[in-house]
């Protein structure tokens, strides 16, 4: 018992956080890691597509003497398919991730060396199982995986929906309705048995250079679904392009937010006592921040807005879930996009590459952002990790995944 | 000519008013630096234990084509001591610095040449002398250095405080019921406190075998021209630094426990006798290493050795204190040193070598702004893992 509290004193805190919180942005059903982060897997494209794509293993344990350096990378074996964003299995010991170009789909092992990551299972063409292109979002759900995808095979809306169980299996799969055709992110909330998916646009837009893009090719819908039955129930709309699905963390707790790309705003819905959802702009981000991604602090209390096109973070008070009020702003450099914040609350790892028929500089990296006790934020002078310098030559640095 | 006296009086007014200048967490007995530090000593040990164990002389002047850069190493002849805490005395012409391992004490001039401190005498024998082993902080009294030491004369056992001249003469020993590790005095009240760890065969073995049965939970209130103990405040075990609150006759103080992620206030009653209670978490897992102060009372900060951060506490309230700022994403922080103006704070981050879980050894630098609020400075890193003999740990620091 003493020699525990010895522990905890000095040793014991270098493994355990100990705290309540728990990651936030991960599907409910994922396992929480039990103490900091030791490795952090970035999914990346090779800039000029030359090199294959790949996952970097990044050394993020504090202690360690090549702490802040890429550790490997796991070849996935073909270029500029445009990986994009991946997702842990509900018992955290495999990653799942595919691209927006092509048709693999990649099943990596990491908890036999989480150092190591292993490609243990490749579905070849996920097209023709699914009828789908394009996976998005891969969300645990127990015992399987979720994946939405952004287009039909034939790159066109409508986009839709795909079950697997964790080691590959195909389960089903299902398009959006007429009404909502575009696809982008889910999020589910179990205690109130509802999912909500947004919409972004398909292949024949987002395969070609932003300037030849149509801007009316996309979404302004949330769909909310009956998560057990996986269906249907209503058709919310917000500003053009909501991103992230992000549901407030508290139990029960039936609101959440995502970010208008094209609106530079953040929108909030709610289920009213009734029942059904309604969906309210709460938060102008400011003409030209072109929000890429949204995240949470683990006690509800912040939604950090990546500004992609404006070179910002922002963090919002959401103390009052309806009134988000801008908090604190930090310069990461140029260009950030994806988020992810740590268990504690107290870190939060940037990448800034959005996609590579988007993105508008070259300057790639990996940085981090210390969230303090008050909420606001600062960059770590030491912590960048150049992705313009890798063995390969520059690479895309795109989703995150802690381990 | 007058209207110049006036301006520049005004002036000098206008940019000192209300800030209050003294070098903290140093004996109140020593003639304190009233100007931008130019020089750091900085007490290292190589981190594989071979070669002698050296104070790294650092050039601190902004003004310097070297500044931010280790000037020369002055070593001691010896390897193995476990350098740890030093202290100057009270004429701040010599440091002396202690040994935890071998408990030898060293002493440096550095008043004839602050740039180039040179070692003036090694005391050997230091149990054989005194009965104590493990000596941890030296402290100045006028003439003399209180040396505070954790064990009996075999490592073992409790502790006390050895007296000695500055030059060098052993005067006294003062035993004490508890493993004793660094003092902290009040002259105004002629009193000392002392706090308290573990004995010398524990701190040098590694953290897994520490046995807590072994563990001291106190502080030790002393009179202090008597030298004799008037009060024990029990409390959580291993209270590391213990601050007094700078403010002429403050009755308050704080100490960190190390053991229990703590901060501790002790504060004297109107009788004399002292209340001793727990005032903040300081989160689990920050196992605490260091505190220290502004001069100003407001702020005290703390090292997480195990937390990997600096935090700076808001204590405008004493005893209802607040988490203000933290400086995250340092490995290992664990000794730090504010400076006379309390704008800068330097920290090193080896802890020592029995309890060190990460190689990155590094000094570094913090800048705390006018609202309290720490920046790391992000081109100070002087990185010890590369340093010019090899890997060392670098531990207590002084500024001249």
């Amino acid at each position: 018992m003493k020699t525990r509290i010895a522990l905890a004193g000095l040793l014991g805190a270098v493994l355990a956080a100990g705290t309540a919180l728990a990651e936030p942005c991960l599907s409910p059903y994922v396992k929480r890691l039990a103490g900091p982060e030791k490795y952090l897997y970035v999914l990346a494209v090779d800039a000029d597509a030359k090199d294959h794509d790949f996952l970097a293993v990044i050394d993020v344990n504090l202690a360690s003497a090549t702490y802040g350096q890429l550790l490997t990378t796991v070849d996935l074996g073909s270029a500029g398919n445009e990986p994009h964003h991946m997702g842990f299995t509900d018992d955290r010991t495999k990653i799942w991730a595919g691209s927006l170009f092509g048709k693999q789909l990649f099943v990596f092992d990491v908890a036999t060396d989480p150092a190591k990551p292993k490609i243990v299972k490749t579905i070849d063409d996920i097209t023709a199982q699914t009828g789908l292109h394009g996976p998005h979002t891969y969300y645990a759900l127990p015992g399987r995986m979720l994946l939405t995808f952004l287009s039909s095979a034939d790159g066109n809306p409508p986009g839709g929906f795909a079950e697997f169980t964790n080691d590959g299996q195909f389960v089903r799969a299902w398009k959006n309705p007429a009404a909502g055709p575009y696809q982008y992110d889910v999020a589910v909330k179990p205690e109130i048995n509802r999912m909500i998916s947004s919409s972004f646009t398909p292949l024949r837009n987002y395969r070609k250079p932003l300037a030849q893009w149509d801007m009316k090719d996309g979404g302004n819908t949330l769909l909310v679904w009956d998560l057990k039955e996986q269906k249907l129930l209503q058709t919310l709309t917000t500003d053009p392009i909501p991103l992230e699905v992000r549901w407030s963390l508290k139990k029960g707790a039936a609101y959440g937010w995502t970010n208008s790309a094209l609106g530079d705003s953040i929108w909030f819905f709610t289920q009213a006592k009734a029942g059904s959802f309604a969906t309210k702009k709460v938060a102008d981000l400011g003409k030209g921040c072109l929000p890429g991604d949204l995240r949470q602090s683990p006690d509800d209390r912040y939604l950090y807005v990546s500004c992609w096109l404006r070179s910002e973070l922002q963090a919002w008070d959401v103390s009052k879930p309806d009134k988000p009020r801008l908090h604190d702003t930090v310069i990461p450099g140029v260009a950030p996009n994806m988020m992810h914040v740590t268990g504690d609350g107290k870190r939060m790892y940037v990448t800034n590459s959005l996609l590579s028929t988007m993105d508008y500089s070259g300057n790639f990296w990996v940085r981090l952002v210390h969230i303090g006790p008050d909420g606001r934020m600062k960059m770590d002078p030491f912590f960048n990790v150049d992705f313009t310098k890798l063995p390969t030559g520059p690479a895309r640095a795109h989703d995150m995944l802690l381990n | 000519m007058r209207r110049w006296a006036i301006v520049g009086m005004l002036l000098a007014t206008v940019l000192t008013a209300g800030a209050v200048f003294a070098e903290t967490c140093i004996s109140p007995y020593i003639k304190g630096l009233r100007q931008a530090e130019k020089v750091m000593y900085l007490w290292t040990l190589p981190a594989n234990g071979q070669g002698a164990d050296y104070l790294s002389v650092i050039d601190l002047n902004l003004a310097s084509p070297t500044y931010g850069r280790i000037l020369r190493k002055v070593e001691v002849g010896s390897t193995g001591n476990e350098a740890h805490h030093m202290g100057y005395t009270d004429d701040r012409t010599k440091i002396w610095a202690a040994s935890l391992n071998t408990s030898r004490l060293f002493i440096f001039d550095v008043g004839a040449d602050p740039m180039t401190p040179k070692l003036l005498r090694t005391i050997e024998d230091v149990p054989r002398l005194t009965g104590l082993s493990g000596p941890h902080t030296p402290y100045a009294i006028p003439g003399r250095i209180l040396i505070s030491m954790a064990s009996g004369p075999d490592g073992t056992g409790p502790g006390g405080v050895a007296e000695f001249t500055n030059d060098g003469e052993f005067v006294a020993s003062h035993k004490a019921p508890n493993h004793v590790y660094e003092s902290v005095i009040k002259p105004e009240f002629n009193r000392m406190l002392t706090s308290s760890w573990v004995a010398q065969r524990t701190f040098m073995s590694p953290l897994d075998k520490w046995d807590p049965k072994g563990f001291s939970n106190s502080l030790l209130v002393w009179d202090l021209k008597a030298r004799k103990i008037v009060q024990e405040l029990k409390g959580d075990p291993i209270p590391l630094a213990t601050r007094w609150a700078l403010k002429p006759n403050a009755t308050y103080g704080y100490a960190i426990t190390n053991a229990t992620d703590a901060i501790w206030m002790f504060r004297m009653q109107k009788g004399g006798t002292f209340t001793y209670k727990k005032v903040a978490s300081t989160g689990k897992g920050c196992a605490p290493g260091d505190m220290r102060q502004s001069p100003d009372d407001k702020y005290i900060y703390v090292s997480c050795i195990g937390g990997g951060e600096v935090q700076a506490w808001d204590i405008s309230n004493p005893d209802r204190i607040r988490l203000h700022d933290t400086v995250a994403g340092v490995v290992q922080p664990n000794m730090m040193h504010v400076t006379w103006d309390g704008k800068r704070l330097y920290f090193t981050n080896s802890a020592i070598s029995s309890i060190d879980f990460s190689p990155r050894y590094a000094l570094r630098l913090v800048h705390i702004g006018p609202d309290g609020r720490m920046k790391l400075d992000p081109f100070f890193d002087l990185d010890f893992s590369k340093a010019p003999d090899g890997p060392a740990r670098p531990h207590d620091m002084l500024l001249n």
